[in-house]
């Protein structure tokens, strides 16, 4: 093998981690642009109710954000604390806007961490006999 | 002496990979045939886009380094010269990296699938690999510099390990999940 040849190997292989470098964006790219089509989505919700569209909008909006930081919170939780960490500090932050949207009164922090961790209970349907 | 241990440990890599593979396909023996010939129209889900994408990757991880193994295994035994078999040595293993790259990205855009983090991370660790090889094919078989021997077995050692580790992440979740699930039954 003489030189030409030696720069030759090298060109290619440059030429082949450009390539992979660019499946690997497209790869990035593609994730990201979903879970930004899918957050796009939630703009277009109407509700059905006129009365509580406001309501149902920030709902849906707050429930995506509350999924999506839960999952990155379970996988990237430290040990800086649960309230300490950037990404529920965002959580924290939407479920303050959704109260002040929705006009309830926040709850306190601690309770809704607590509310987080417990399971809803089922409302199960009361039936009357009828005699 | 340290040959010999690298190639233990290399195959034992290569069977736990295979275990893997085995798993993840017996974890959805009920889609086996989804699994092999299905298409977009079979994933719906979030749990079938993960499936989907870990097969996939375990697939072509498991594949390439079998081929990947036997290849550079055939060119050793060439009768060549010992630069130009280092050159060949070093480039076989960095354009198979980069067909297992596009393997694994074709594979997904053909079904449709998005990519999992395993697999994505698959992808970044064959990235890395196409760059150790190619340092050490320009470093030890263009210029014929030892500095890097060690470093480039250890870091051959370590990507493979961390492969294993992500194939295996789909069985070991699904095995916890099932046990958890059967525990609170």
């Amino acid at each position: 093998m003489n030189i030409n040849s030696e720069l030759e190997l090298i060109v290619y292989m440059l030429l082949s981690a450009g390539l992979a470098t660019f499946v690997i964006t497209h790869i990035i790219r593609s994730g990201f642009k979903n879970t930004n089509s899918e957050i796009m989505l939630l703009n277009k919700i109407v509700a059905s109710n006129s009365e509580t569209s406001l309501k149902n909008k920030h709902q849906a909006q707050y429930d995506f954000k509350h999924n999506l930081i839960m999952d990155i919170a379970d996988t990237r939780l430290n040990k800086k604390g649960i309230e300490q960490h950037d990404d529920m500090k965002l959580h924290f932050e939407s479920a303050i806007t959704y109260y002040k949207n929705t006009n309830e009164k926040p709850i306190k922090l601690s309770e809704y961490k607590k509310e987080l961790q417990s399971s809803p209970p089922i409302e199960r349907p009361v039936f009357k006999i009828v005699e | 002496m340290a040959n010999d241990i690298f190639e233990l440990i290399d195959w034992i890599i290569k069977a736990l990979e295979l275990s893997a593979l085995t798993a993840i396909v017996l974890f959805a023996y009920q889609k086996i045939s989804i699994l092999f010939f299905g298409g977009s129209k079979n994933i719906n889900t979030d749990s079938d886009i993960i499936l989907h994408s870990c097969f996939i990757t375990a697939l072509v991880v498991v594949i390439f380094h079998f081929i990947g193994s036997a290849t550079t295994q055939y060119i050793l035994a060439l009768n060549l010269e010992k630069m130009e078999k280092r050159k060949l040595f070093y480039s076989a293993i960095f354009f198979m990296e980069l067909i297992a790259i596009l393997s694994i990205f074709t594979f997904h855009k053909v079904r449709s699938c998005l990519f999992a983090a395993p697999a994505r991370l698959c992808v970044y660790l064959s990235f890395a690999m196409m760059m150790v090889q190619m340092l050490q094919c320009i470093l030890h078989g263009i210029f014929d510099i030892n500095l890097f021997s060690p470093v480039y077995r250890v870091l051959v050692l370590g990507i493979n390990i961390a492969t294993l580790s992500i194939i295996s992440y789909y069985p070991v979740m699904a095995y916890l999940k099932r046990n958890y699930n059967e525990h609170k039954q």
